[in-house]
């Protein structure tokens, strides 16, 4: 008896892991998304900057991608 | 799936406690983190001092000289543009000269040959004339000598004739007389 | 019995393997900090490795350089071999990088920094690639250690070129600061402690949980499609539809195991391209903090 509840307790808690992450990864994937495709419109009209509007887009999916890193981190907190 | 693993983790936790207990996975290992502190002073301080310094000097080097190689190169070019043009000039001079040279040499040879001839024509009519001076004077010479003899003859046959002998002085206007006869008859 | 029954138990010892397995004690946890883990083992290889590339190929520049200085003839100074182009491939893209993103004019002191970042975890993520190999980037102590490194620099340079004061101001942005007192106490404040916070906190964990993450579940990624592999391929005693099913599921294993390979080696580029350049841009934001 004792044991299938710490068992429930522990598949709750993957379930709990699960989510966080799932979650926390929602919006950063939009966003990362968003940005790429912004940078790749912005490449299409202006070739010659490509390289300044990567590492711009680098930077830029750095600081969206913090978010779901957080998550990240909470996942193995839980 | 991660239950055997949740449960082996428990379990060994269970003993451990504290924090790598509750980060798990996310444990920032004290046994990781100040070898990797070692790693980066050693390859930080090696790149700064040592490598770096070197490599990028390497690359402003070689960039140096590969500018310095097409401002050369480039110069090169120019001046040798330069010259080709200063050559193709000089050719073209040195033709314009040429052919200045023959057109003269061939104007000289013309007015010298025109000089010969006229000299040769010259001479050749001088030549005529001299000859025909010197016939003229032996014809006239002759006819004087021919004049003078006719004359004496005619006065030594008029003498005979006449019987009468003339005095050298008579003799002598005589024969004036007759040889202006005979001149005037030649002159006609 | 059936082979997927296996798969969670050997996808727990891959978990369990790749997060804090000790060189000599595989109970599973460290127990002291002078433990020799696998990661330190191989980035010592890893380290030792970039230093050997580095010291042949500084001391081969030095010597052709000397050798041009000496001799005029510029020819010498063309490059020599695929090592060096290569290193200096990267230097030269280290070097743009920092000029780029710091500025021209204070670009050039932080090369060492920066290429010290870049070239330790490329090497060391191209070492974790081989199998069985690890990545310091692999383990969050590595990473942590290299963010706090990050970290220090960025800090310690905007203290100095700014003050504690101008630095500490700078993190408000000069709107707020030109506010009537009461509005620039209440909202100063709070974006204050929001830019504080991420600032002196976010930065460095995302730069080293952004590493570790990527290498992890990359190891992982390519851990359980080799360990499908393994437990489809020998099927063979079994029934006949068992043998059939199971190679196909190892080759279509086997396939994705390679094109996750490949796709690793492209992450090791990215997320050492990613660590520097984040770092160059949190440095740049130190040293020029005052103009904004």
């Amino acid at each position: 008896m004792e044991g299938s509840i710490v068992e429930a307790l522990v598949g709750l808690s993957a379930i709990g892991k699960g989510l966080a992450y799932g979650l926390a990864a929602i919006g950063p994937g939009i966003g990362i998304g968003i940005v790429g495709g912004k940078a790749l419109e912005a490449m299409a009209r202006q070739p010659e900057m490509a390289g300044r509007i990567q590492s711009t887009m680098f930077i830029a999916i750095a600081f969206t991608e913090a978010l779901a890193l957080l998550g990240f981190v909470l996942t193995f907190l839980l | 799936m991660f239950v055997e693993m949740a449960y082996a983790s428990e379990a060994a936790e269970g003993a451990k406690g504290g924090l790598e207990a509750t980060l798990g996975a996310v444990y920032p290992n004290p046994a990781a983190i100040w070898p990797t502190w070692v790693a980066f002073i050693i390859l930080f301080f090696l790149l700064w001092k040592f490598a770096f310094p070197a490599i990028i000097g390497m690359l402003d080097k070689r960039a140096e000289a590969i500018k310095e190689s097409l401002e050369k190169a480039e110069e090169t070019k120019v001046e040798a543009e330069r010259l080709l043009n200063e050559y193709k000039q000089q050719m073209a001079e040195a033709r314009g000269d040429a052919s200045k040279v023959i057109e003269q040499g061939r104007k000289v040879a013309e007015t010298m040959k025109e000089e010969i001839v006229a000299k040769a024509n010259e001479e050749a009519a001088a030549l005529v004339a001299k000859a025909r001076e010197i016939m003229e004077s032996e014809r006239k010479a002759a006819v004087a000598e021919l004049q003078k003899s006719v004359a004496e003859i005619s006065v030594a046959v008029a003498g005979k004739l006449i019987g009468e002998k003339l005095t050298a002085a008579d003799h002598a206007t005589l024969i004036d007389k007759y040889v202006a006869e005979v001149g005037g008859l030649n002159d006609n | 019995m059936n082979p997927l029954e296996l798969l969670p138990g050997k996808i727990a010892e891959l978990v369990h393997e790749l997060s804090v397995l000790p060189y000599n004690n595989m109970e599973g946890h460290v127990t002291s900090p002078w433990t020799l883990t696998n990661y330190v083992v191989w980035g010592l290889i890893a380290l030792v490795t970039t230093m050997i590339m580095f010291i042949v190929v500084a001391n081969r520049e030095k010597k052709q350089i000397a050798l041009a200085a000496q001799s005029g003839d510029v020819t010498a100074l063309a490059p020599a071999g695929r090592l060096v182009g290569a290193l200096e491939a990267g230097v030269e893209f280290i070097r743009d990088m920092a000029t780029d993103v710091i500025g021209p004019k204070d670009g050039p002191k932080y090369v060492p920094l920066l290429g010290t970042f870049f070239f330790m975890i490329l090497i060391s993520n191209m070492f974790g690639l081989i199998p069985a190999g690890k990545s310091i980037g692999g383990t969050i102590g590595g990473t942590v250690a290299l963010a706090l490194i990050s970290w220090l620099a960025f800090v310690w340079i905007g203290f100095s070129k700014n003050g504690a004061y101008g630095y500490l101001k700078s993190l408000i942005p000069e709107g707020v600061r030109q506010m009537p007192p009461a509005g620039r106490i209440i909202l100063g404040g709070f974006i204050f402690l929001l830019e504080f916070i991420s600032y002196f906190i976010v930065r460095p964990l995302t730069l080293a949980v952004r590493l570790f993450a990527n290498l992890y579940a990359g190891h992982i990624i390519l851990g359980v499609f080799s360990g499908f592999v393994a437990l489809f391929w020998p099927i063979f005693e079994k029934d006949l539809a068992w043998s059939i099913g199971g190679v196909g599921a190892g080759a279509l294993a086997l396939v994705f195991l390679i094109l996750m390979y490949a796709f690793e080696v492209f992450v090791a580029f990215i997320q050492a391209y990613v660590f520097t350049i984040l770092t160059a841009v949190y440095i740049q934001s130190s040293v020029h903090a005052s103009e904004h």
